[in-house]
């Protein structure tokens, strides 16, 4: 069995008179459980805004008996912080609680892979998915922006490598480039998105890793 | 004078070998100067090119032509004296790039040497400077400038933009890390504004251009 603890800012912009990715978040986060629940051997745990704190995820993972977890965030980020309620804390960041990260990290999330990713794999982590730049979203083709950031949880799940999943995220966000060339100004936020995206840590790290019945 | 009479075509002072059946540019010229003659020899050059010339002799009555011609390709020649002690053709030009940093305009002055305000014209981004006794330069300024806001990544951005329905400019886009939603509208904007997002945004597209060439998605034949 593996045990997805499955982070999302769905409240992102309440109350904010710019708007946020709250929409964006949530959407993600259930086209991951959609990707998972098609898989028998993953048992997901969720924690969305209202509950989301630093606190409330490092004792999440402590109810645990192990710490290795595939970790899925989607929410906005700085180079060394994941970040929520409006971008004003943080609920993963330095300095990271020791040896509690010991599985796969998967996010979509602003610059994260810049820091906090090689941050995580020195403490332990496994293999780090992120972006180690700005993300956009766009408000048309919203599918295809969801699809991109939850790409690769099929190829963890499907029992990719880290390096083989990184591919395949790559390869899916061409698709779209190439797809919309009829909104070059879209394909041009995916393209911006591809080059961001990076893997950090063992790149031949599969989920059979963190798999408990394995 | 009638341009027709052989006559006097020598003494002309621009080459009459302009192609009478060459079709004339779309892009509109917006003179502003307050006592140029509407038989100025400039005026005369510029519609052998340009299907629309116009000449205004108030600064006011030329800053709402650029206003309400935004949407269209458009090239200013600006007289540095407009004849008001109180605005002159750096005020007129700091009033244009309130609106659009993509609209060349060319600065032309009878006292050429006298200009004091030469790096600020710079840094607002004078597309040229002639002395007003040279017809012929100002043209070629006015081509030169026509060229480049026909091969600019900023005007092709501008032109695309400017196609859809106004209700689509005003639809949300876009939005960015921080959640800011962008309309095409406010992108225009920002790209007329030359702001950091309009830049970041320009930066991309070409990084996209780039990006399609080298995974040979497009050619440039």
């Amino acid at each position: 069995m593996i045990d997805v603890i499955l982070i999302y800012d769905g409240a992102d912009g309440e109350g904010s008179e710019e708007g946020g990715l709250g929409y964006f978040f949530t959407k993600c986060a259930e086209a991951a459980k959609n990707i998972l629940t098609g898989f028998d051997n993953y048992s997901i745990r969720e924690l969305d805004s209202t509950g989301l704190s630093e606190a409330a995820l490092i004792e999440l993972i402590e109810s645990y008996e192990h710490t290795d977890h595939l970790i899925i965030a989607f929410s906005h980020g700085s180079a060394n912080e994941l970040l929520h309620d409006n971008q004003t804390k943080c609920y993963i960041g330095s300095p990271l609680k020791k040896n509690i990260y010991n599985g796969l990290f998967y996010t979509w999330s602003c610059w994260a892979a810049e820091e906090l990713g090689p941050a995580l794999i020195t403490n332990s982590c496994k293999a780090f998915i992120g972006y180690n730049k700005l993300v956009m979203a766009g408000t048309l083709h919203t599918d295809k922006f969801v699809s991109g950031a939850t790409h690769g949880i099929w190829g963890i799940a499907e029992g990719k490598t880290i390096q083989e999943t990184f591919q395949a995220m790559y390869d899916n966000y061409n698709v779209f480039i190439d797809e919309l060339t009829n909104d070059y100004f879209v394909a041009s936020l995916f393209r911006k998105n591809r080059d961001a995206l990076l893997p950090i840590g063992d790149l031949n790290a599969t989920s059979a890793l963190i798999d408990k019945t394995a | 004078m009638s341009l027709n009479r052989p006559e006097l075509r020598s003494k002309l002072p621009y080459p009459m070998q302009t192609n009478p059946k060459a079709k004339l540019s779309d892009v509109q010229i917006v003179i502003i100067d307050d006592n140029l003659p509407v038989n100025d020899p400039i005026l005369a050059l510029l519609k052998r090119h340009y299907k629309d010339v116009e000449l205004k002799s108030s600064h006011e009555d030329g800053l709402k032509l650029i206003e309400a011609s935004l949407a269209k390709k458009q090239i200013v020649v600006l007289d540095y004296d407009l004849g008001d002690p109180h605005f002159n053709g750096h005020d007129m030009l700091i009033a244009i790039r309130k609106h659009s940093y993509l609209i060349p305009v060319i600065l032309f002055t009878a006292h050429i040497d006298k200009l004091g305000d030469v790096p600020d014209f710079i840094n607002n981004k004078t597309f040229g400077l002639a002395a007003k006794s040279d017809s012929n330069a100002v043209v070629e300024l006015v081509k030169k400038a026509e060229i480049a806001i026909n091969t600019s990544i900023q005007g092709a951005i501008e032109e695309f933009i400017s196609l859809h329905d106004s209700r689509k400019l005003n639809e949300p886009y876009m939005i960015t890390a921080n959640g800011t939603t962008y309309t095409l509208q406010q992108i225009l904007e920002e790209i007329r504004l030359q702001t950091t997002f309009g830049k970041e945004f320009e930066k991309d597209l070409l990084a996209l251009t780039i990006d399609l060439l080298l995974r040979n998605k497009v050619s440039l034949k």
